[in-house]
């Protein structure tokens, strides 16, 4: 890329950061692919997009002149090839060495931009990586000779060697080859014999009549089209005593089995394998009815119609390849190519960011318009608003990836990890269709990678231990994600030994976390281990252990407004349950009012409304205040005390009964404004410690709106006894 | 009504020079008149190589018809190997 001038130079400059993140994206389809392989070896469709992968990244990274990723990949490409050949099979051992290729290439990726990163012990990993794939590719070459003489006959220009080559050959002799002993038809005696003659002309154009004519010398030219295995090296020695004496051109055309597979390959769109072939010829339109009928008679495990076209029809097998690897690039050209953009995540963002002001400035015009009384104008607001909701919605899909993304990343995790501890583990994915925010994807996948380790290193017990405690020897880790009332849970369980309460008791206390000889609940005491500095394992593993990283797995998950659940089972294995909301941008609120302050309510957390009028608020014998609601006994928040409101009080109030994750409960407020779209911008630092609060709003007038966490108020609810309490209580 | 010409049973380089005065021999004695068809007789031969044919294809530069009798096997085979056999069903007549 040296000669590259300054406007290939931004070119690449602009384009390298959507090389790297499409080449890290075929690196982690590489690494799912193998794993994927290594449960079903066989699965043909799995190693071609495999070998597809690998060839996307040496080529997309050829474009960028990144030699030592072409490089590299290319021996890993060649290996792949042979597989797909049948040359090797994809052996456990095998997949270990691509994996760690992988690795490598991933790595020379990240280092495109910055060449000098790349560190001597990488270089000399790479060699070895090299050496051993070479290993694997020769060895299987001296297997087949034909390969090794392919690979080293010197003229490159030609078709692979797919089958014998189509030679066309033209030679015009000249006038003394008859005087020199030698003779055109000789050397078609012997041209024929090379091979299959396809077809034989001879020119006698320059023949000139019998007076004109020297008889002894030679006039004659021939065309041949001669169909034959052999080299171009093998037809020109047919020439060779000639030569000097002889206009040749040799040319390799397609033999008739590659024609057709090229014919194939410039076929406009057809989807449809039979009648591909048909249109090359290949086999006739009455044969290939036939064979549908066959096909479609067929009562149990129908043949495809490629096998049948191959055995019924004679079609060759290559031909029916041919057809078939058209037939997916079409597939893939007209389903993957073209439904995706790739777009950069700020530039989506800023669309969002301004939509959230589009949704405030829209609920601002609606206000005005209630106000005016102005019913057509009130009619147009609410189309616009209608509209607004639904490019909202377009939107914030856009930004919707599954989830079933990251966790597939875990595979490798999973296998590396179980294998390093000497564990056996059935790893499961379940409901990885399941979609999320983009952002909230990327945030998510090291909190959940920690607590994956943790499992298999704390919870998963090894195989002896597990037999002794008459479980099976392979342990079970499921992964897991579902849509739950406007949030996403996402569930790590498995079936090892639990958390050890007594000794994450005995640590608490020993730490200082928990008073000495205070017993808490269950609850409180599995989420110690997500306190920082702790750690129960006995034995620090370089993989966790260290009471580095759950602390983390905390914040991070808390960051995200999400909140973590443990369900230990001693002896049975641990739950762990993450409820994220799905977007970071924008929810649909419930708006109440206390006084003059306004607060939204998530509106799937709502669950119904008792109006004023109702049953009221009362306080229970603890003072809790509660309501009873069809018979339960709820607790209830009062916000008007929680958030001390000055304002009179009116006589009679409304509760919004909402559902948390850990249960149902009321709010006491005083109007109900109804629901309301609601953008979220982020409270700051000031507000952070502000209980029961995530974030705020600003609502079309101006005013600003508190977003209440229904989460955290469960707490405040549940413990309101230290809550202040006004006078008139007594409700 | 012209005689025939007997072609000769070795068609190669070797004969080429007395065939051809043969042959002019022969095309002079017919006379250009002589609206027959020129007729050789080729079930004779029994050798030929790329010279013989070239002869025989010369002949075609003639304003008259010809045609080759009951060709031998050797020539219909040698026509076929240099890809003369078009050329061969044009002109050859079997008896």
């Amino acid at each position: 890329m040296s000669r590259a001038s300054d406007a290939d130079q931004d070119f690449i400059a602009a384009a390298m950061p959507a090389f790297i993140s499409e080449a890290g994206e075929q690196t982690e389809a590489i690494e799912s692919l193998l794993l994927e392989l290594e449960e079903q070896p066989d699965n043909r469709e799995l190693l071609d997009s495999l070998f597809r992968c690998a060839h996307t990244v040496k080529g997309s990274a050829g474009i960028f002149g990144l030699n030592k990723v072409v490089e590299f990949t290319h021996h890993v490409e060649t290996l792949l090839d042979k597989c797909r050949d049948g040359v090797l099979a994809l052996t456990p051992q095998l997949s270990t060495l691509l994996l760690r290729c992988n690795d490598q290439i991933k790595n020379l990726v990240q280092m495109a931009n910055d060449e000098s990163a790349d560190s001597a012990e990488q270089k000399s990993e790479r060699a070895e990586l090299v050496a051993q794939l070479r290993l694997y590719t020769e060895g299987s070459k001296q297997a087949s000779p034909a390969d090794a003489a392919h690979a080293d006959a010197p003229d490159t220009a030609d078709p692979p060697q797919a089958g014998p080559t189509l030679w066309r050959i033209k030679a015009q002799f000249g006038p003394e080859t008859f005087r020199n002993g030698m003779d055109p038809l000789s050397i078609a005696k012997y041209l024929h014999g090379m091979g299959q003659v396809e077809s034989m002309v001879c020119g006698w154009e320059k023949v000139p009549s019998l007076i004109d004519m020297d008889p002894e010398a030679c006039y004659l030219s021939f065309e041949m089209a001669l169909e034959s295995s052999a080299s171009r090296d093998e037809v020109q020695g047919a020439f060779s005593f000639v030569e000097d004496d002889c206009v040749l051109e040799i040319s390799a055309q397609e033999s008739k089995q590659q024609r057709l597979v090229h014919e194939l390959e410039e076929l406009p769109v057809t989807p449809r394998l039979g009648d591909m072939l048909v249109s090359v010829g290949a086999v006739s339109q009455d044969k290939l009815g036939e064979l549908l009928t066959e096909q479609a008679q067929a009562d149990q495990a129908k043949p495809k119609i490629g096998d049948l076209l191959e055995t019924k029809a004679g079609v060759p097998p290559k031909v029916v390849e041919a057809a078939l690897n058209k037939q997916q690039k079409t597939r893939e050209a007209s389903g993957e190519e073209n439904r995706y953009i790739r777009v950069q995540a700020d530039r989506l963002d800023a669309v969002i960011n301004l939509l959230g002001e589009l949704v405030i400035a829209g609920a601002g015009a609606n206000l005005l318009a209630r106000e005016a009384r102005n019913v057509p104008l009130i009619e147009a607001n609410l189309h616009i608003n209608a509209l607004i909701e639904e490019i909202r919605n377009g939107t914030l899909g856009l930004r919707m990836v599954p989830v079933g993304e990251t966790f597939s990343r875990f595979r490798r995790v999973v296998r590396d990890t179980a294998a390093q501890l000497g564990k056996e583990v059935n790893f499961e994915i379940v409901g990885g269709e399941a979609e999320l925010d983009k952002s909230m994807v990327e945030k998510i996948a090291d909190p959940l990678m920690h607590l994956v380790r943790n499992s298999l290193d704390h919870g998963l017990e090894p195989p002896q231990e597990r037999l002794a405690a008459g479980k099976l020897a392979a342990g079970k880790l499921v992964l897991s994600a579902r849509h739950e009332t406007g949030a996403i849970l996402i569930r790590i369980e498995d079936d090892g030994r639990g958390i050890n309460r007594e000794r994450v008791l005995q640590r608490a206390w020993d730490k200082g976390l928990i008073e000495q000889g205070v017993v808490p609940s269950d609850d409180v005491i599995h989420m110690m281990i997500f306190e920082p500095g702790f750690s129960t394992a006995e034995q620090v593993t370089n993989l966790s252990g260290r009471g580095v990283g759950m602390d983390v797995v905390k914040r991070n998950i808390e960051a995200l407004r999400g909140s973590l659940k443990l369900d230990s089972r001693p002896g049975q294995g641990l739950r762990v349950d993450i409820r994220l909301p799905l977007t970071l941008a924008i929810i649909d609120g419930f708006m109440v009012g206390v006084g003059k302050s306004k607060f939204v309510l998530p509106l799937g957390a709502v669950v119904e409304v008792i109006e004023a009028g109702g049953p009221q608020v009362r306080v229970d014998a603890q003072g809790r205040h509660v309501v009873e609601l069809r018979g339960t006994v709820l607790p209830v928040v009062r916000l008007r005390s929680l958030y001390d409101i000055e304002s009179t009080q009116p006589e009679r109030t409304s509760v919004v009964v909402v559902q948390s994750p850990k249960g149902k409960y009321g709010i006491e407020v005083e109007v109900l404004h109804g629901q309301q779209q609601t953008v979220i911008k982020p409270l700051g630092r000031l507000f952070k410690s502000v209980r029961g609060i995530s974030g705020s709003s600003i609502l079309g007038s101006g005013e600003v709106a508190l977003i209440l966490d229904v989460g955290s108020l469960w707490d405040l609810a549940t413990v309101s006894t230290s809550a202040p309490t006004s006078a008139n209580d007594a409700g | 009504m012209s005689q025939a010409f007997e072609l000769p049973s070795e068609l190669t380089i070797y004969s080429a020079l007395d065939t051809r005065d043969a042959l002019l021999a022969w095309l002079s004695a017919t006379g250009a008149g002589d609206d027959q068809p020129l007729a050789l007789m080729a079930s004779r031969v029994s050798e030929v190589d790329g010279a013989g044919l070239q002869m025989l294809t010369a002949l075609t530069r003639l304003d008259r018809p010809w045609h080759l009798v009951e060709p031998s096997a050797a020539l219909t085979q040698a026509c076929a190997t240099l890809g003369l056999s078009d050329w061969l069903t044009q002109h050859g007549v079997m008896a």
